[in-house]
């Protein structure tokens, strides 16, 4: 009886061990990426609508995934020269970014709220991979959260050649970011 | 003088057609996907493709009109609203993931077999297939 009372305790024990390391992974396959470049009178800007992402809420490490032909522009020239002449698209088919939520733990997920989130991590774009620091939100709603943020990058530091660069297309890309994750 | 204004009129033709072109023909004519000769394909092998060798699964694959088959594993919407279909084997590691052009509901349902026309624009963690329509 005792061995029998023994072993249940040590599995009850496992398995309330084994809950409490398990980490919850918030992901999303349809978050969205606004891309601005325009640099004068021109307006150059995209969206994509499928970004992959997914985060862990005890270590706060994140990956966000874009296909660059996914980007749609209104005008299709531009999206044809965005893709040919300056992503290389065919080449470097992706973009993402790794890294972590640096401040994860001052996020409550369990209660509803705007929360500061500090990334930091490495953005690999055009096959090129650079530091990233930047400052953006989390806003959890009924235990959902929602990424939201906005940062630059100098589109010469990956790499990106082509004409106009500085002129009608700007040096630096603003780049917004709107996940909303499911559980 | 009548060179001149033959060389001036030549120019303004040029630069009007070349403007129109840039930003009026190109804003309101988009690549139709629907018009093009398609790869016809099923779900398994256009996931399996990528599993394999994800480079070589883009040289037959990325940016080509496909004609995909499979079994509807989820129908929802996209953050823009857009109507988006996952298809292919509810316990395969990838599937793939198709945004549709329209956002009307549509007639199939979850565990029916569907075939969509799009355009693949490559592999994330399932491959994405763009702009479908359902055939």
């Amino acid at each position: 009886m005792k061995s029998i009372i023994k072993s249940f305790c040590l599995i009850v024990f496992t398995a309330i061990s084994m809950q409490s390391n398990a980490q919850k992974v918030f992901a999303t396959k349809t978050g969205q990426l606004f891309f601005n470049a325009s640099g004068g009178i021109e307006k150059i800007a995209a969206v994509n609508n499928q970004v992959d992402s997914k985060f862990g809420e005890a270590t706060g490490q994140i990956i966000f995934g874009v296909l660059i032909k996914g980007f749609k522009f209104e005008n299709q020239l531009m999206e044809d020269h965005f893709n040919e002449n300056y992503m290389e698209s065919s080449q470097f088919p992706k973009a993402d970014f790794k890294g972590y939520i640096k401040n994860i733990k001052d996020i409550d997920f369990s209660k509803d709220g705007k929360y500061p989130a500090n990334f930091d991590g490495t953005l690999t774009i055009h096959g090129v991979a650079q530091k990233v620091t930047t400052v953006g939100q989390v806003e959890v709603i009924q235990g959902k959260p929602i990424i939201t943020g906005e940062f630059s990058v100098k589109i010469k530091d990956f790499g990106i050649k082509g004409l106009y660069i500085g002129e009608k297309i700007a040096n630096e890309a603003k780049i917004r970011v709107n996940c909303k994750y499911q559980n | 003088m009548k060179k001149i204004i033959y060389i001036l009129g030549i120019l303004l033709l040029v630069g009007s057609s070349l403007y129109y072109y840039s930003f009026v023909y190109s804003k309101n004519h988009h690549r139709d996907v629907q018009t093009e000769n398609s790869i016809v394909i099923s779900s398994d092998s256009l996931t399996n493709a990528y599993q394999n060798n994800e480079q070589l699964a883009n040289m037959h694959f990325l940016n080509k009109a496909v004609e995909v088959t499979g079994t509807i594993l989820t129908i929802n919407n996209d953050q823009a609203g857009h109507k988006t279909i996952l298809i292919g084997k509810a316990d395969a590691f990838s599937n793939v993931s198709i945004t549709l052009t329209s956002s009307e509901p549509i007639s199939k349902k979850i565990g029916d077999i569907i075939t969509v026309k799009g355009v693949c624009t490559g592999n994330l963690s399932d491959v994405i297939i763009n702009e479908g329509v359902i055939k």
